[in-house]
Parts: structure tokens; sequence; C-alpha cells
């Protein structure tokens, strides 16, 4: 069966009371027992541990991404919580790719390292540089490629086959591609993290995350820290989000064509210095992008001539581009790292791996190319 | 401007001045737009701007504030459950090589997260009785020790902890107090110095079982602190889902009494029939919790256990047999619950923690609810007559 419909038909039978064809909202907390005996025969007892509406989308996720199963979150972050709980114990050592989402970096530096964990934020974009940060402890390699917001991608066959030699979960953050364009567990990686808040809603109408794992191992731990911890996923944001993944491919390919066209813009426009985008033939990984997905997706960073002031007065020029640091929705927005998404790195930090003051980054949305080029043309007249 | 991108950036209804809706709209959007770089950066923007749906959003503000007020302090923060309340509030609050206090007497949930997750993590824990000041006062004066977190009264078994005594011995040892807080409600022990109130706003403040979320509150400096935690954690409230919490709200009131009153008419009820060995509920005059439920509470709620006088065979007959209870975890809603509480609530427990937590093979749950107090007092009879028939 087909991706595209996999993305309409994975997850979702026909309710079998009514026939409604959309599962319902199971706007309910809890689950009536036939009698004691019989408790959790239907296999839901309390929303905390199982909704069918939220269960819905992990069975299409976890088709998706060709996975064996799924767990919903509240957040993308805490889907990448769930996955850091269920792999890492006091004493323990994880891989984090060096650029990742600031978020990311935070719950690893302000909440994990505080309870014993160790972490080395390396290169994986070299896969030298992962094997030589491995250690005795380490119990977790966590990629993220594209990586926000330099876009520096992953080699994600040769990071998983040093993790599988050393007998180390893979975990990559698919949130920039989705299982459209790249689904890492064929590739060879173990568990898959997504910000649902992105392409898979869609629609900048929730914040939601998801974990898919290969192995039913993986799952059991994280499904364990879901429920204890409990943030999970609401059944209405599980229904809004299932319904946003039916356009997914056909938004994916249209934001990325999109994208290809303003970064080809860009890149002849005589106030930019540097376009990165995988799709471009100048992108320095544009191989191995080519290589392990099947599209380039709908992100790219650019930066202006004039540094930090020369950006700030673009980003404040843009007319149609929404000013604000999210990524994946219908609606084109712009960012600045350093003010916005990446503040709290540390400057040498944002230094070393490329996210420089100038830098742009921008979410390409579903408007009308010519008018996204027609507003960054003005605003580029007026740096 | 082309119609492809009209339909994305769709028109804005500004509502006149003094044209406002009564009730507030649910805030779905995942962000929200500056009209330049500066003006998102200005302090009153980063302190009370709304920016990203995690972060912050205002249809969740609403109900944090409300929520806050209501338990008699500053602010608050809400998550996606109870649960995610527990652990946001225990993991901000603790670095690795301290030590958390809790009570045998909890709820399951919270024994497996601390037993089984938090000592992973480098945590130490006391597991002591509610009502051994003398255990508390030793465990208290370690240095390690930083946390005690405990409910009152306790779940599923109904003990009333004596809060003045057990706060005044956590601030003496400079203890931070949490209590979850859920049973007794959000009206319910502002006058102690707690340091965080927790509650599953599943419960009571939704009442209509049909949402679940969770909240921390606290005075504005301690939430202050733990927001980054909730915000890094990502265990944020759907705003649908405080939008419905907003709507359960505004019958809270009518309905804790009213649970109250039931409950007390059903726990009554069960104290004299011969069929039942003991009745826990602390505003019966026979429970041992009465005079000091008396003192710090104001109602009881909506949850009584007791123990029939019978074997688990009997015990399950007559929960099977009830049919207005329906048979279920989770408390406070409009509809009548019944839950198996040895099954249900102390799975973990040795034989040995079961019998000092009180628990029996016949120890049932009930969260009474807004049906008339006379058909739920038929239907316990009929099930009686049934189980032990």
């Amino acid at each position: 069966m087909g991706f595209t419909t996999k993305q309409i038909h994975a997850g979702v039978t026909p309710d079998p009371l009514t026939g409604s064809i959309l599962t319902p909202v199971y706007q309910t907390t809890t689950y009536v027992q036939d009698s004691v005996d019989e408790y959790l025969a239907k296999g839901y007892s309390y929303s905390r541990s199982a909704n069918p509406t939220v269960h819905a989308l992990e069975l299409k996720l976890a088709v998706l991404e060709n996975g064996d199963a799924c767990t919903c979150y509240s957040t993308g972050m805490a889907a990448i919580q769930a996955v850091v709980q269920a792999a890492l114990n006091a004493g323990d050592h994880a891989i984090v790719s060096d650029v990742a989402y600031g978020g990311t970096y935070r719950l690893c530096t302000k909440i994990y390292e505080r309870f014993g964990v160790e972490f080395t934020f390396a290169d994986t974009s070299d896969p030298r540089a992962v094997k030589a940060a491995l250690r005795d402890e380490t119990r977790l390699i966590l990629t993220e490629t594209p990586a926000n917001p330099t876009l520096k991608l992953t080699d994600i066959r040769a990071i998983s086959a040093i993790a599988s030699d050393r007998g180390v979960p893979h975990a990559v953050d698919n949130t920039f591609l989705t299982p459209y364009f790249q689904r890492p567990l064929e590739l060879g990686a173990d568990i898959v993290v997504h910000s649902t808040t992105k392409y898979f809603d869609g629609h900048n109408a929730t914040v939601g995350g998801a974990v898919i794992t290969k192995d039913k191992r993986w799952d059991d731990a994280i499904r364990f820290v879901q429920n204890a911890t409990g943030v999970i996923m609401s059944p209405w944001v599980a229904w809004l989000t299932l319904q946003g993944i039916k356009t997914l491919s056909v938004r994916m390919d249209r934001q990325s064509a999109n994208a290809l066209a303003v970064a080809e813009f860009l890149q002849e426009h005589p106030k930019v210095v540097r376009v990165a985008y995988p799709g471009l033939k100048s992108f320095p990984q544009h191989e191995l992008a080519a290589a392990q997905a099947s599209g380039f997706g709908a992100m790219l960073w650019f930066e202006v001539k004039g540094g930090v002031a020369a950006g700030k007065r673009l980003m404040d020029a843009v007319q149609l581009c929404s000013l604000a640091e999210n990524l994946g929705s219908v609606e084109t927005l712009i960012t600045h790292p350093v003010t916005m998404t990446h503040a709290d790195v540390e400057p040498q930090e944002r230094a070393r791996v490329g996210i420089t003051d100038g830098l742009v980054r921008l979410s390409v949305g579903l408007e009308d190319v010519q008018d996204l080029i027609d507003d960054l043309q003005q605003a580029l007249e007026r740096v | 401007m082309k119609k492809e991108t009209r339909v994305i950036h769709q028109p804005t209804i500004v509502l006149p001045q003094g044209n406002e809706p009564l009730v507030g709209p649910i805030h779905r959007s995942v962000k929200y737009t500056f009209p330049s770089l500066e003006a998102a950066r200005t302090p009153e923007a980063r302190l009370h701007g709304f920016d990203y749906s995690r972060d912050a959003n205002p249809t969740t503000r609403q109900l944090e504030q409300l929520c806050a007020e209501l338990q008699g302090r500053e602010d608050a923060v809400c998550v996606s459950t109870g649960m995610a309340a527990v652990w946001l509030t225990v993991l901000g609050n603790l670095t690795a090589g301290d030590r958390i206090v809790f009570f045998l007497e909890c709820y399951r949930p919270i024994r497996t997260m601390i037993r089984e997750r938090l000592v992973q993590l480098g945590i130490e824990y006391a597991m002591l009785s509610v009502h051994d000041h003398d255990a508390m006062a030793e465990v208290f004066a370690d240095e390690r020790t930083k946390l005690l977190l405990f409910e009152a009264p306790t779940n599923p078994m109904l003990q009333v902890p004596d809060l003045e005594t057990i706060v005044g011995l956590a601030k003496a040892n400079g203890v931070s107090t949490v209590l979850d807080n859920t049973f007794a409600g959000l009206h319910n022990h502002g006058q102690f110095e707690i340091d965080f109130y927790l509650h599953s706003l599943t419960k009571y403040s939704s009442g209509h079982g049909d949402v679940m979320g969770g909240i921390v509150i606290a005075d504005r400096k301690r939430i202050a602190s733990l927001k980054p935690w909730a915000i890094n954690m990502g265990a944020t409230l759907d705003p649908g889902a405080a939008y419905l919490i907003l709507r359960g709200l505004r019958t809270y009131f009518l309905r804790y009494r009213r649970h109250s009153d039931s409950a007390l008419q059903i726990a009554r009820y069960l104290a004299a029939n011969p069929r039942v060995d003991r009745v826990f509920y602390p505003a019966l005059e026979s429970d041992p919790g009465y005079r000091l439920a008396g003192r710090q509470m104001d109602g009881c709620g909506a949850v009584l256990s007791f123990n029939l006088a019978g074997d688990r065979q009997q015990a399950w007959r007559f929960i099977d047999a009830l049919q207005l209870f329906a048979t279920t975890s989770s408390i406070g809603s409009t509809e009548s619950l019944v839950a198996p509480v040895r099954l249900y609530f102390a799975r973990d427990l040795s034989d040995d923690e079961v019998e000092r937590a009180g628990i029996t093979d016949g120890t049932v749950r009930l969260s009474v609810g807004l049906e008339h107090p006379d058909d739920l007092i038929a239907d316990l009879e009929q099930a009686l007559d049934k189980a032990f028939s």
C-alpha cells in the first residue's frame, strides 16, 4: 500500500456503532468494566493510560514510520523526555547532536545533568566524532536530521550501525522531514521522535509529540514513562492531528517545491550572503540528503549582508512571513534563532555549531510562492 | 494577494471595545505573532506575553489564575494530567542524592513513580505512615530529606493527616511540602503553610468525567522557578481541555457540596449495615479522622471506602451487581463509580503493607455521584443482597 493511501486509512476504522468514518473524539477519562473479573478486557481503563482517539493516531503514526508501536504526548519535548527517561538512569551517558532544537539542549543540561546523567554534544554528521564520544556508560544516541536550525544532516545508516554495534539505541528526531520523505527505522534507527505540532498537524492548531519504536521492548519502557509521568496527548488534539495527516503528502510536496523556489530566489539575491537548503546543489550534504530521503523539506536558512542588524531589519520588514518560532505549518514563519529559538544556548556553542548571528530561518508555507518571493524581495530592498 | 495566500492569511475579526464574549474563546493557535522583533523581546512581552502554546496559552492562563485564586495562592502552572503535576513538582525540587518522603497510604501510581523510576535518577525515598509523626520527625531531621509528597485525605483509604503537625515538622527541618489536594478540592487546606498544592483537574474541577488535566499551585516565586521545568518537559495542557475544565468549574461548589452530602448519607447507611465491617469517611462521626477533618476541612467530598464483611468473591459479586455505580477508576465525576481497592490500588504492596494500610480483600471504594442518594442507596442495598445471597 502506498504512503498516501496509508496516510488516509491507517489506524482508522469506521466506528462500529454508527459507521462514522472518522474515529470519534473519546472525550472521557474513564472506561466502565463489564465486571471486576474482566478488568481491562477491552484494553481501556483510564485515559492517562490509553484513549481510543489517541490510540488511532498512534496506530497511524506507527504504520507511516514503518515501526512496531507508537506513543503520543502533550508536546514534542514530552516525547523526547520520554525517550531520555526510558533509556537513561543516573550514571549513564548519552550522545546528542551538537546542533539540536534548543529545548532538547535545555532538557539535557538543565534537568537530566542534575540527576547524574552525562551528555556529549557531538557533531553527529561525522561518524568518527560519534565513535570517539562513545563510552562504556553510553546508553543512547539521539540525533536530529536535518538539524534545527543549521540543517546539518546526520547519516542515519552510519550512526545506526555504530549504535547497533554497541547495543545502544539510536533515536532520530524526524520532525523536519516526516515519514513521507524520510523513514529512519528503515535505515537502521531504533526510535523515531516527532513534534506533531509541525507537519503532522500542519495548521498551527495543536501542540503534540510522538515516539515510534522498531521493537516492543523499547515501546514497553517508553509507555511506562508516558503513563507514570502523565505527559499525554489529549483526545481532541489527537483527532485534529489525525485530520491534519490526511493532507501531509500534498502539503509536503507543495511546501518543498515552494522552499526550493524561494531558496533559488535568495541564492541569486545580491543582499544575501548564503543560503542553505538541502535541495540546492550548493548544499554541502546535498548527496546525503538525496540518498537518505525522498524529498528535501520546507526548511531553509539564509544570511543577509550586514549581520544581526540587517537580519533584524529584514524580519521586521516582512509582511506575509509571520515572525513566530514554530515551523511546519501552512503559514510561512520566519525566525531569528540567536534571539529566539536558540537564545539559551551559550554564544560560543552557537558559533561552534554554525548558528551565526545573521542567520534567518524560514519555514516555507503553503501560500502562493510568488507572493512569498515578492514579500522577501520588498523586505530585502528595505534592508 | 493571490487567493492561495489569502486562505492561509485569513481575515481577523477585531472585537469592538466593550463588545467582548462573556465566555472566553478557546485559543487553539500554537503561535502568537509580534509586530516586530523588539516587541517580542520586551520584559513585559517575555513575562506576560504569549509566544508559543507549549510555554503559555491565554485559555490555559485563565484556568491557572482561577485555580490559584480558589486555592488562595498567587500563581499556578497547568499540565496534561495530575501525574504530570506530581512529576513536574518532584523533579523540579530534587537533585541526585536528595531524599523524598511519602506515605504508604497514597495513590498507587505515585508509589510506582518513586519506587520504580525516581530511584534510578539517584533519589532516595522513605515510605512512612501518614500517622507516624515520630518517624517523620526522625527522617525530616536528616539533611538529605528535601521533599514531602502527601495527600489529604489519602487515596483510597481516606486517612486524614494532621496537617498542622506535619507541616510544622517539615518546616522546622527545612523540608518542602507538596500536598496532592485533589480529594479535598480547590477550596480546602489553603490556611496551611504548604509550599505546593497539586490537583488532578480530571476530578472535581472538570467534574464531568470528560477531560484530563493537572495543576501545580504555589506562591509566585515558586511557580516562576518551576515554570521553565514545565516548558522543558513539555507537559503542556491542551487549551481545549482547559476550556472544558473552566466550564466544569462554574458548578464546582454546587457539585462538591452535593457530593459531600450524598457521600455522608451513604456512609451512614453503610455504617449501619451488618454486612459492612467498617466505613472510612472522615465526615462520619465514628471515623477516627472526624475531629481533625472537622477542624481542617470544609466538606469531605465524594469518595468513601468500606470493608465488606465477606471475602474477595463476595466483594466482586457485590461490585458486579451494582447498576448505578460504574466499575472503573477515577473519582469526582457526576456519575457514581466503584472500584475494588486491592486489585486497583494495592497491587504493588506486600501483604504486610496491605494490612497496615487497612485494606482487605473486601475493601470497596465508592465515588458518590450527583444522582439522587435514595436511588444510590437502593442500588447498594440490592447489590448487597445479591452478594450475600
